[in-house]
């Protein structure tokens, strides 16, 4: 055999294992992957627009704020959580910017945000949460309140937090807290919440039907 | 000569698959190792990577360590009735013949008190403790998160 053959069916192999190896972990991943996500829809014959958001306001970067009125004309999605986190916080927020991505290709992101609120205002002052947010997508928004404010808010959307301690590290403590989206029509109406796991794909389809229906 | 190749094909498909085993000692092997990339000042880390137990008995992380960060702790997230919580571990066990993933949304390792800022494309470097006192390091890289 010819060395330059040897050579390509060596390259070859290496090809067909790497590209193999790479099929089964895509295929076991999807395999793993659960199928659906769980919703609630606010959007039905009685609430035909949805349901009225409390009256809110939040603070954000260099003294900015974020109330009620910033919800209208656009599609706001709501994430809770506090920059402390390091795990479903960044993987939430990273999900929410394919998302953005995604529908920016599509010519449909123009009228979408997304608005991170810190549970944490204990640590997150309003410029640390909006750095925080807009390092995932330039276009998020990053706020938080006073720890009344936020505990009247989350109480009244029912998103759930709770502080507890670390017990490795004495000065640190965990929150733990609702990890769902929720979706607020450009009436400033509260139409959707996702309930975790998140994933782009199945966000944009929510989206795409609660848009239909809201439309409708 | 006719079977030459073939083996050469075989020897060569093994060394392409060698490099995903970062490192291996005492029957144990940990790869793909990442560090996401912290938003700006931010202290708080997560570290992932995929430990695999080769050996017949189970084995036990019950540490981490770097000289990247002041502190590691090991933490699983879990979603109960859509609430996230963080569950500090003291020990996880790794079965035998089993994997244990750190990845996000599960297990994880949270670096806390970085003692720099990490560029993208940067490795550093990450030790695990087992109950039996051994010790492996990966280098993990960091990356601005799966998405």
């Amino acid at each position: 055999m010819s060395k330059p053959l040897r050579i390509f069916l060596v390259l070859l192999g290496v090809a067909v294992v790497a590209g193999g190896v790479g099929v089964l972990t895509a295929y076991i991943s999807r395999i793993n992957a659960p199928s659906q996500t769980g919703e609630t829809l606010y959007i039905d014959a009685k609430h035909p627009h949805g349901v009225a958001m409390p009256a809110f306001k939040l603070q954000t970067a260099n003294g900015g704020v974020f109330d009620n009125a910033d919800l209208r004309k656009r599609w706001t999605f709501m994430f809770f959580g506090y920059t402390h986190c390091p795990d479903v916080c960044p993987l939430t927020l990273g999900r929410l910017a394919v998302v953005m991505g995604d529908l920016k290709k599509a010519h449909r992101a123009g009228d979408l945000q997304v608005l991170f609120t810190s549970v944490d205002p204990q640590r997150d002052t309003p410029a640390k949460v909006a750095a925080y947010a807009a390092y995932f997508d330039p276009r998020f928004v990053g706020a938080t309140a006073s720890p009344a404010e936020i505990k009247r808010l989350t109480g009244e959307l029912g998103i759930y937090f709770k502080r507890e301690p670390d017990p490795f590290d004495a000065k640190n403590y965990l929150i733990q807290h609702s990890a769902s989206i929720l979706i607020v029509a450009p009436n400033g109406h509260l139409v959707a919440r996702l309930e975790p796991p998140h994933y782009p794909k199945l966000i944009e389809s929510e989206l795409k039907e609660i848009r239909r229906l809201y439309e409708k | 000569m006719v079977f030459k190749p073939v083996r050469r094909f075989f020897l060569i498909s093994l060394f392409a698959l060698l490099p995903v085993s970062a490192f291996a000692a005492g029957g144990l092997s940990a790869d793909g190792a990442w560090i996401r990339q912290a938003p700006p000042g931010m202290k708080m880390l997560a570290g992932y990577l995929t430990v695999s137990n080769h050996g017949a008995k189970p084995r036990s992380v019950v540490a981490a360590s770097s000289p990247a960060f002041g502190h590691i702790e090991l933490h699983r997230s879990v979603i109960q009735n859509g609430v996230a919580k963080m569950i500090p571990q003291m020990s996880i066990t790794i079965p035998a013949h089993g994997e244990l993933h750190f990845a996000p949304g599960g297990y994880h390792l949270m670096l806390m008190k970085p003692k720099r800022a990490f560029k993208l494309g940067e490795m550093v470097p990450l030790t695990l403790r087992f109950a039996n006192g051994q010790t492996i390091t990966v280098q993990a890289v960091v990356k601005r998160g799966e998405m």
